[in-house]
């Protein structure tokens, strides 16, 4: 059964001069997959991301999540639907200062009404996997880069959502973060069958993946698949990238 | 690029900044300009008779005014120079050199600051006129206003604000030596600490206020000053304490109800509060502060506005009253008062008073310049009382025998004394004769003579007494729109000699209208600007929160919480923050009106005003919460 399917997407940002950055994209990604998204810089990642994430509206074409098309919605279904079919984990964490480790968790619980037990259950259940149970009275500004990023898995997965979106999740953090967070990704994409879209131009974060999709210009490139061997992915990605070209990093702009 | 064209470009980027720094300067010019300029306008001066001692009320006012609009303009400032860390930390970056960066914001601030000065002063001219006219006419003054630009108040003005704008220009030099360019970028996470409640602060909070409540009621000195100081010092701390720790305090303990918390945006709002109350205890401190400084200012000049008919309904109970000499008088006067067609009379009494020497030393008051043994003493029957009761819209219908009688409260006694139960004694050529009170009015029925003991006794009584004391009678009218009777009551003054003792309303209300005028005025232009910067200091506030707040509603959207509920959450905490402050103040206020004044709270002619000032402050300030809402979610609702 596919979770997420993309018909013929397009997507022309209006402007002084209008810009197609999504052009004819046709992919699915079946329950239980982790693909991951790779991409030169400017390549259209981002936007994608944004129209499944319903963040943004699409020009043309059709996103169907679970079968159901989130841009036909209102508004507030729109903000529901979010709240019941996704999750999201971004490069800058996106946690609140303003909440400890355990309240940014259990936010979208909240949001929801449900009871104080079940939210505890949950809870437990989500950090003890994710190894954050021991800071969770703690504050956003106390813990480190790789347990901020588990974190906000955490906050995404605790609603069993049924699509996980991660734009560059180990994009602000150092190599043994990395991993920390790649393994629990791919732990909980195993062992609860979730399903995950990642979008990244890491290509060792890219390496978890089972498939990994490749866009240029706003246009599909090409799709290559695991196998057995991470190794071997890995290297099969670095060649897709030097093929690809252009600058596979994204600059971290001076953000004012 | 030149560091012009960055200037400049930057001033576009960051219009609504600049714009906000720029109106609030000019709208502290405009203010004091205009406050300035009635002080030295010669038509004001001519108006007030007493214009020696007018002058003090009006330079304490100005002494005022330049606290408030120093503290404004800082305030603003501060808020303005948050919002620009961020750029000037870029130019560092960039490689502008600092001094040159300190250089360009400190012409910035000073060209700014000049050119709000020149617009403030165009527009104080405009306005004064406007409050020139509002003034004299509260004066009842019938001068003309002509079109001045005052050279002393242009003088003042700038003196004041070329100070004030140098001060800040130099703040603005300074900033870019006074962090480092790490703090520069990340000004918006300053004052962000997680606020400590500490149990002991929450407690002190309480009680420091409580005292100073108590000790309004239970004096502990008898020196005032001590008693005041005691007091203000008691409020100002309590309050500090309170939205220092006492409101976090309360919020985390809040917390503690998990199912509460843990639903909904509760949890976002909640944390959002306890954020914000540190950093912001000053502030909120001063907005409840001043609104109860505002609140009572105004409240006491509208009282006594309010009061003043009231006051001179109790000096000329009736429109117009004089002692009947003879007909043709009394037919002149009839012709006067029947054909002024505008106020028709509603009523037209012959009240047959008699006066006879009484020995009131029974009672607490006794007139100035009269000794207690033998005080003329006014006599009303019964049957003219009710009548008078009827015609002046009393509900009284009184009923005397025998030596019974009823008192009314003479204008000058303040003793509050409760007159029923006592005697008096009357003096008649024959023999004395004691009456007994049985009861008391405070309102009184004629125009005030001195002394001013007014007994109604029972007409059994009144005509025993007449037989041997020649009554006389007073004309009484009582008119519809009895304020406007100017012409009637000029023609009267005119045909009526001195001894017929003739009262008139409207002369009892101008002559009340023009010495409140002045304490309204003062009062009420006061109030008017304190109310705009408690209102214009909030919504600053929350727009600077607004923006430090951005990423975390944009969070909050992309994990599924709907603009709507971004909405419902901002205005709740937005409520709060107005509200609370207000409530504060406005219960300071009440405990102020008695402690200064000795308001009797209870009594309705002083409720009356109060409570109105209150609604319409509430009313003005509620305004400013509804525009905070709209613009803090135009912020973040994007
Ligand atoms: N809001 C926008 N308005 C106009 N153009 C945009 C907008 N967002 C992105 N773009 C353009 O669309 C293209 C794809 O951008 P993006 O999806 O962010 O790329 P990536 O994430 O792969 O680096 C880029 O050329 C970018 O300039
Ligand atoms: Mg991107």
């Amino acid at each position: 059964m596919s979770i997420l399917t993309v018909d013929h997407l397009e997507k022309i940002y209006e402007g002084k001069v209008a810009h197609k950055a999504l052009d004819n994209i046709n992919f699915s990604v079946e329950k239980g997959e982790f693909v991951g998204v790779m991409g030169p810089s400017g390549s259209g990642k981002t936007t994608l991301l944004n129209l499944i994430a319903t963040i943004d509206r699409p020009t043309a074409g059709e996103i169907l999540i679970n079968g159901k098309n989130p841009h036909v919605l209102n508004r507030k279904e729109t903000a529901l639907f979010r709240r019941h079919e996704l999750g999201f984990v971004f490069q800058h964490f996106n946690l609140l200062d303003t909440l400890t480790v355990e309240e940014n968790i259990v936010l979208p619980l909240t949001l929801d009404g449900e009871s104080i037990k079940e939210m505890d259950k949950k809870l437990q259940y989500v950090t003890k996997k994710l190894g954050i149970d021991s800071i969770l009275k703690k504050r956003t500004y106390e813990i480190s880069g790789g347990q901020m990023q588990r974190t906000a898995i955490a906050r995404s997965i605790i609603h069993k959502p049924s699509l996980i979106l991660a734009d560059e999740p180990t994009g602000n953090l150092d190599s043994k973060a990395s991993k920390d967070v790649m393994e629990t990704i791919t732990a909980i994409n195993k062992e609860d069958q979730a399903t995950v879209l990642m979008v990244t131009h890491d290509p060792f974060a890219a390496s978890y993946c089972h498939r990994v999709i490749f866009i240029k210009d706003g246009q599909l490139y090409n799709e290559i698949y695991r196998g057995e061997n991470r190794q071997a992915f890995f290297q099969k990605i670095m060649d897709m990238l030097a093929l690809l070209g252009g600058d596979n990093r994204d600059l971290s702009t001076v953000r004012l | 690029m030149t560091l012009f064209s960055v200037t400049r470009k930057n001033i576009q980027g960051n219009f609504k900044n600049y714009l906000i720094y720029f109106l609030s300067m000019i709208f502290s010019v405009v203010i004091y300009y205009t406050f300035v300029s009635l002080q030295y306008s010669e038509e004001i001066q001519k108006s007030i008779q007493s214009w020696e001692t007018m002058r003090s009320i009006f330079v304490q006012a100005s002494i005022m005014l330049i606290l408030f609009v120093t503290v404004f303009i800082l305030y603003s400032n501060a808020f303005f120079t948050k919002k620009r860390k961020k750029e000037v930390g870029l130019y560092s970056l960039l490689g502008v050199r600092k001094k040159t960066i300190g250089k360009m914001l400190f012409y910035e601030n000073l060209i700014m600051g000049a050119i709000a000065v020149l617009i403030g002063v165009l527009l104080g001219t405009l306005l004064s006129k406007l409050f020139t006219m509002m003034l004299l006419k509260l004066l009842s003054s019938t001068i003309n206003v002509s079109f001045s630009i005052s050279f002393e108040a242009v003088l003042n003005t700038l003196i004041v604000f070329s100070i004030i704008i140098l001060f800040t220009s130099i703040q603005a030099n300074r900033l870019i030596y006074r962090f480092k360019l790490i703090e520069l970028f990340h000004a918006e996470q300053e004052g962000e600490q997680v606020a400590k409640a500490s149990v002991g602060a929450a407690a002190g909070s309480i009680i420091l206020i409580a005292f100073s409540y108590w000790i309004v009621f239970h004096p502990i000195t008898e020196q005032q000053l001590v008693q005041l100081s005691l007091v203000l010092f008691g409020i100002v701390a309590g309050t500090y304490l309170l939205f220092r720790s006492l409101i976090v305090y309360l919020l985390r303990a809040s917390q503690k109800n998990k199912s509460r918390y843990y639903r909904g945006m509760n949890l976002i709002g909640t944390t959002q509060l306890i954020y914000r109350f540190k950093g912001n205890a000053r502030t909120l401190t001063m907005i409840s502060l001043l609104s109860s400084v505002t609140l009572c200012a105004i409240s006491v000049g509208y009282g006594g506005y309010y009061n003043i008919e009231k006051t001179a309904r109790n000096w000329s109970p009736f429109s117009y009253s004089y002692i009947s000499k003879n007909e043709v008088f009394d037919h002149q006067a009839d012709q006067i008062i029947l054909e002024d067609k505008e106020h028709p009379v509603q009523g037209k009494l012959d009240i047959s008073v008699i006066q006879v020497n009484g020995d009131i030393s029974d009672l607490e008051y006794v007139p100035y310049g009269y000794a207690a043994k033998s005080v003329p003493t006014r006599l009303i029957a019964v049957s003219t009382y009710n009548q008078i009761a009827k015609v002046l819209n009393r509900e009284e219908n009184l009923r005397l025998s025998g030596n019974e009688a009823a008192a009314i409260r003479p204008w000058q006694d303040n003793t509050f004394s409760d007159y029923v139960g006592h005697t008096i004694t009357l003096k008649l050529s024959e023999e004395n004769h004691s009456i007994k009170f049985v009861k008391m009015f405070e309102e009184r029925v004629l125009g005030w003579v001195s002394p001013d003991i007014y007994v109604v006794v029972s007409d059994r009584l009144y005509t025993d007494i007449a037989k041997q004391v020649k009554p006389f009678v007073y004309q009484a009218y009582k008119v519809k729109n009895e304020k406007s009777t100017i012409e009637t009551a000029k023609k009267l003054e005119k045909l009526l000699a001195k001894d017929t003792e003739l009262s008139t309303f409207y002369t009892m209300y101008t002559k009340e209208l023009e010495s409140s005028g002045i304490d309204i005025f003062l009062l009420g232009f006061l109030g008017l600007v304190f109310l705009a910067a408690t209102g214009s200091i909030i919504y600053f506030k929350q727009l600077n929160e607004a923006y430090s707040d951005q990423e975390r509603y944009q969070i909050l959207r992309k994990i599924g919480v709907s603009k709507r509920e971004v909405l419902t959450t901002l205005s709740k905490q937005t409520l709060f923050v107005f509200l609370l402050p207000l409530v504060v103040g406005i219960l300071h206020c009440t405990i102020i009106l008695k402690a200064i004044f000795g308001v009797n709270l209870a009594e309705k002619t002083i409720m009356i005003p109060i409570f109105m000032v209150m609604a319409a402050y509430v009313i003005i300030y509620l305004g400013y919460y509804v525009l905070t809402v709209k613009s803090s979610n135009n912020i973040v609702n994007k």
